[in-house]
Formats: structure tokens, sequence, C-alpha cells
């Protein structure tokens, strides 16, 4: 299984909480490259190629914090969703909240994973690895 | 309003017993009224029967006394007589004269139609009549067969059909009666009328006479229902239970039977004295329990009316029950209604509350927690520059934790009850928030505006002020690269409907963000200073003094505007030194 590059969204508005996943995907080494964006709506604006970002490179993988400003998580989960073209893009959703509703809503939006913070370095890798396959056939066999 | 109150709490059985009670008053007394009625209007008929007969008798009596009293006065007469004798010894035309004036002058003054002077053998010397009288062929046999005293000749029937009551009066000369003068009076010239008359207006009272003639009733006076007029009629003495009969019997008194047309009659039957003569008075029983019968009916309908106007009345007081029931019920769902729709906001609230910390609260511990575990791997790796950033993060994690702590316990403080409430006034509460916030209203260069108005809060002067001084504060942060930040401070309205307003030239809000500017930690700009508890504290002070509060902005960089009532406001009289309007209460520093 061999990995191939591939640029990670990942919104979320916490500096700290943005620096723990670049750490620990620096040690999965998974990815080498990670698009940090600080809410919903910029986080749509890449996505969308609008605004800021007319030559994004669309993601391999999103992950999503839930609480965000202006636009929150579910919220761009379901434009991701609903959008043709953004649909096939795994997401995985990352929250403090281990909530039944939240976590019933992350997967009602067809949120591929759900992880809850703190995530440790285990789980971390963990959970890579098993998104890793995913992605890299979806990378190997590209879709429209 | 007490009446249907009271009677709305009468519980039903007391009301239907009450019900029966009632009826069975009214039905009884009703019962015994009609009967009461009965007798006494039935016996006074029966009194009134017998007042009638009685006097009718009187009357008859003293007419046949009176007339029987004409022919005693003349038969005593000597002089009469004497006169009688010389005239038919062939005496003058004088005394032939004064004999017929004599005669002519009972014709003048009483009811007799025919006066007639005869010999004792019968034959007639001379007599009076009235024009058209009719003749009187039985006065010969009358005269012949008197006797020597006078006497009256009961009524009798003549060939014309007119009935007539006759006197004789034998004038004796020398010992012995010579002469017999005899007088006619038709029973329609008193004595019918007479009998006739009846003292009050009846369809069926009648007084007749009759009298006894072998075995049978005659009916000597005309009947008001008869076939003809009197002596037409006459009944077996035996027949039956009649009036008639019974009083031909000699009996006297008031009695129950048939009359001659077999109609149920009450009558009073009395003798007339010194005659054949028998007095019915008579009326019919349909006349008379005719009144009773209606009397009857109208008590029947008073009492039906009676009944249903009871069975209205429960029927409306249990109608009222009902209603008081109903509403009784009503008021208690709806109580419940509201008691657990409070419930539910509360609840929702309480939901809302503890995501928000899990969320929030949580947030900075995980940093803290897995930079710990960094600084840990760091230190092992020997990356000294990597733990001083680690510990940067760490500490800014604590130290947001300990931001938020504070918020929050603020927060569930201010919507608890106000500690103390107190009148205070807001023009004077206005400018101690804004000359708190002097030294920031300074620093960011805004200019706040405060529309002077005249009145008074009520509530707990700190908490009050926090209101304006978190709106106030929120305008300032978030006034954007504006280069005439302002903030106006208004109230429109009067008293308890008053709105008051905090109005800014800021960065505003768009239109799909706004219905969570009050949620708990929620910031618009994540890169703005506070823990965005402002406005979240403002709407529940302004909930725990019963107002609501309204956030409106016309969208990004076109200001915000958050009103607010407050239901204790209430307006004061303007003094008359007041300052204008748009007086800068804190001018721009």
């Amino acid at each position: 299984m061999t990995g191939e590059a591939i640029t990670i969204l990942l919104v979320e508005d916490d500096a700290a909480h943005a620096e723990i996943v670049r750490r620990n995907l620096e040690q999965s080494r998974l990815a080498n490259h990670l698009i940090h964006v600080g809410d919903g709506q910029e986080a749509l604006d890449y996505l969308h190629r609008t605004d800021k970002y007319p030559d994004a490179v669309r993601p391999g993988l999103v992950l999503l914090d839930l609480r965000l400003p202006k636009v929150d998580g579910l919220e761009v989960l379901r434009e991701i969703k609903q959008d043709a073209d953004l649909a096939s893009i795994p997401v995985v959703v990352l929250t403090t909240s281990a909530a039944e509703s939240d976590v019933a809503q992350a997967y009602a939006h067809r949120a591929n994973s759900y992880v809850v913070k703190p995530v440790d370095f285990g789980q971390f890798v963990d959970l890579m690895k098993t998104l890793g396959y995913y992605w890299l056939i979806w990378n190997r066999y590209p879709s429209g | 309003m007490r009446l249907r109150t009271a009677l709305a709490r009468v519980r039903p059985h007391t009301a239907a017993a009450a019900y029966g009670v009632l009826s069975a008053v009214v039905v009884v007394s009703g019962l015994v009224s009609s009967a009461r009625y009965e007798d006494e209007f039935v016996s006074a008929t029966r009194r009134q029967l017998e007042a009638t007969a009685k006097l009718k008798v009187e009357g008859l009596h003293r007419w046949r006394t009176e007339r029987l009293g004409d022919a005693t006065a003349i038969s005593r007469n000597q002089v009469v007589a004497n006169l009688v004798a010389g005239v038919d010894a062939g005496g003058g035309p004088q005394a032939r004269a004064d004999v017929q004036s004599w005669l002519a002058s009972y014709l003048a003054y009483s009811a007799y139609d025919r006066v007639e002077l005869r010999r004792a053998d019968g034959r007639l010397l001379m007599g009076s009549s009235r024009p058209g009288a009719e003749p009187w062929p039985d006065a010969f046999e009358m005269a012949a067969s008197a006797g020597r005293e006078p006497a009256l000749h009961d009524l009798h029937r003549h060939v014309s059909g007119v009935v007539y009551m006759a006197a004789t009066a034998p004038l004796s000369s020398g010992g012995r009666s010579r002469y017999v003068v005899l007088f006619r009076m038709p029973a329609d010239a008193f004595l019918y009328p007479y009998l006739h008359e009846w003292a009050t207006e009846s369809r069926s009272a009648e007084t007749l006479l009759a009298r006894r003639e072998g075995d049978y009733v005659r009916f000597i006076s005309g009947l008001r229902f008869g076939a003809g007029p009197a002596f037409q009629s006459r009944l077996l003495a035996a027949t039956g239970n009649m009036p008639a009969t019974r009083a031909v019997q000699g009996f006297s008194g008031a009695m129950d039977g048939v009359d001659y047309r077999g109609h149920p009659v009450l009558a009073h039957t009395l003798q007339i004295p010194g005659s054949p003569w028998a007095l019915v008075a008579r009326v019919d029983k349909a006349e008379v329990y005719g009144p009773v019968r209606a009397r009857r009916m109208a008590t029947a309908v008073l009492i039906g009316a009676l009944l249903l106007a009871g069975a209205g009345v429960l029927t409306w007081v249990r109608h009222l029950q009902a209603v008081a029931l109903y509403r009784q019920r009503l008021s208690g769902t709806e109580a419940l209604r509201r008691s657990e729709q409070k419930l539910r906001i509360r609840n929702t609230e309480l939901q809302r509350i503890s995501y928000t910390i899990s969320h929030d609260l949580k947030s900075p511990l995980v940093t803290v927690l897995t930079f710990v575990g960094f600084v840990e791997a760091d230190i092992a790796a020997g990356n000294t520059e990597r733990v001083k950033q680690d510990l940067d993060f760490i500490r800014q994690g604590a130290t947001r934790m300990s931001a938020l702590l504070d918020a929050l316990l603020h927060f569930t403080r201010v919507g608890a009850q106000a500690p103390g409430a107190e009148p205070v006034v807001y023009s004077a509460l206005i400018a101690e928030v804004v000359g708190a916030l002097a030294g920031r209203i300074h620093d960011s260069g805004a200019d706040v505006r405060v529309a002077s108005a005249d009145f008074t809060l009520y509530g707990d002067r700190v908490r009050l002020g926090e209101i304006w001084q978190n709106l106030i504060e929120n305008s300032l942060k978030y006034r954007g690269d504006e280069p005439n930040p302002t903030v106006w401070i208004e109230v429109e309205g009067y008293g308890p409907e008053a709105r008051f307003t905090v109005r800014d030239n800021g960065i505003g809000v768009e239109a799909k963000l706004q219905q969570k500017v009050f949620d708990l930690f929620q910031k618009l700009d994540p890169a703005t200073e506070g823990t965005g508890v402002g406005l979240a504290v403002v709407k529940r002070l302004v909930e725990s003094y019963g107002g609501s509060a309204t956030f409106t902005s016309e969208g990004l960089g076109r200001g915000s505007e958050v009103s607010f009532t407050l239901p204790m406001a209430w307006t004061t009289e303007r003094a008359a030194d007041a300052p204008p309007d748009d007086q800068g209460a804190q001018p721009k520093s």
C-alpha cells in the first residue's frame, strides 16, 4: 500500500486543535499537504473554489470540526454531501462532544467517520490508516 | 355573577331534589286552589240561585196579596154595594156614569185590562176594558160561581194564548151577595217580566213557575229554552230528578237535577205561600262549571309553566355547573400546559447550555491534555524549541478555560432572581454606564449619543446597568473599520410598552447568522476578544425582568440594533426644565 500525495482540508477554528491535528498527521506520514481554514464559510469557499481560493486543490479528505463560527460543521457537512462533485470526498468529523445527538446528526449527514477529541496519538494513527485505505482507493481510480 | 357562582356550586342531586319538592308544592297547591275555587264558585252560584228564588217568591207573594187586596177592599165596601144596587134598580144616569168611571179608574191606575160588574147569577151589568183587550168568556161562569169571599183565580190560558190572572170581589147587600166585580190582568203585564228578570247576565239561568195538575207538572210561565209560551209544556209529575217536579211535590231548597231539556242544572226551589205555585230558579251546570273548567285549565297551564320554568332553571343550573366544571378543567389544563411549556423552554435552554459547556469548555481542556502529551514526547525527543511552543498552547488553553468558566458562572447568576429591586431613573443609569465605559469609549473613538427620556425602571441597579453595558461594549467591539463609530441609545414608546434600543453603525451581522447572536459562547468573529457571552447575558437579564430582546441588522457592514422591552418601566413626568432630545450625555472624548 503506497500513499500518494494527498491534500487534507482541516476545518478548525481553534488554533491549538489545528496544531494537534497537524502534528498527528506529521507523525503518521500519510499526508504531506494540510490546508487549514478557520471557519465553515471559509471551508465552503475552498471547496467551491470561490473567494480567496480560485485555484484550490480538491481535498482527498476533510477533517471537520463541528462547532464553528459563522457556518457550523453540520452545515458544511450537508453542503459537501449534497454537492454531486464533493459528495465523494470522505469527511471525518472531529468534535469535543460525545453527545449522542451530535453523533447521530453527523452520521445522518453522511459523515464518513466521527472522532471525539482528545484523540490520542495512537488513536489518530489508526484512524488515519483506516481512512488511508479508503482515500487511496479513491485516488487510484479517480472519479469524475 | 354572584348568584351564578352560587348556583354553579349547587350539587346536581340537591338541585333535582329542590326541583322535585318545588314541583310537588306547585301541583298540590294548584289542585287545592282549583278545588277551593270550584267549591267557592259553585256555592256562590247556589247562594245566588237561593237569593233570586227568595226575592222572586217575595215579589210574587206581594203581588198576589195586592191583587187579593184590591178585591177585598171592594168586597168590604158597603157604599159601593149600595151604589151598584141602586144602579141595577134603574137609578139615574148619573149614578150609572159614576159606577162606570169608578170601574174605568182601575184600568187607569193598575195593570188590569178588563174590569166587569156582574150580577151574582153571572149576567153582565157593565164593564170597562183597555182598547184591544181580549173578550172574557169565562167571566160569566166565574161570577156565577163566586162565593161570598173575594178570591184569586189562578193563571189560566185564554183561547188567544194570553195568560191571565183574575180576581173576584163579591158585593154583599142585605146579607147576601148580589153582585160580583171581576178583575182580569194579563200575566205579561207584570208577572212574567218580573219572573224573567235576572240580576246578573247569564247564558242559561231562569226562574219559572210550575203547578201540579193531577199527575202532571204544568209550567205556568214561559220557558227560556221551551218550545213555546207558558202552559204549552207539562211533564209527568213522577219524572225523574227534575227541580220542577220536586218543587210541585213540595220540596224547597237547593238541588242538583236535570231540567226540562234534559240538561244537568243547579236549582233552588221554593213554594209561593197561599198559592199552588212552585218556583224554580235554575242555571245550567255547564255555565257554572265553565269558568271552573277554564280556571282549572288555567291552573293546569300555570302549573305546567311553573314546572317547565323549574326544569328550565334546573337545566340552567346544570349548564352553569357544566360550564364551571369545564372552565375549571380548562384552567387546570391551561395552567398545566403553560407550566409544561415553561419547563420545556427551560429544559431546552438547559440542554443548550450543557451542550455548549461540553463543547466550549472541553475544547481548551483537550488542548491542555494533548499538549501535555506533546511536551512529554518533545522532551523525550530533546526538542526544546517545541516544548516552549507546547507550553504556550497549554497556557492559552488554561486561560481560555478560566475565562469561559467565569463567563458561564456570570451567565448562570444573571438568570437567577435579582438580589435587589428599587426604582432606577433611566437617564441616571445610562449616564453611570457610559461613565464607567468612558475609557473604552475613548480608546475606540466612538461617539455615544444618548437621547433623553424620562423613564423610571424597577429592578437591580447593577444588573439593569449591565444590559446597556454589554450592548455598548458590543457596539464598540464590533465597530469594524468605521471611521466615525457611533452608538445611539434611545427609547421609543410609552410606559411598559416602551422599547429600549442600542444601535450602532458597526460591522452588523448577515441575515442567516442573526438567529445565533443570543446563543451562549457564540462569537461572530473568532478573532475578537471575549467569550461570546455578552448578548446571551443581555437576553437573560431582559427576560428575567419579563421583557424580550430582539436583534436586527441590515446585513454585514450595516450596523446592528438590539432593542428590548422592560415591562416594569414607567414614564415619569417630564420636568419643565428638562433638556432637549438628542443631547450627548457623554460627549465623545
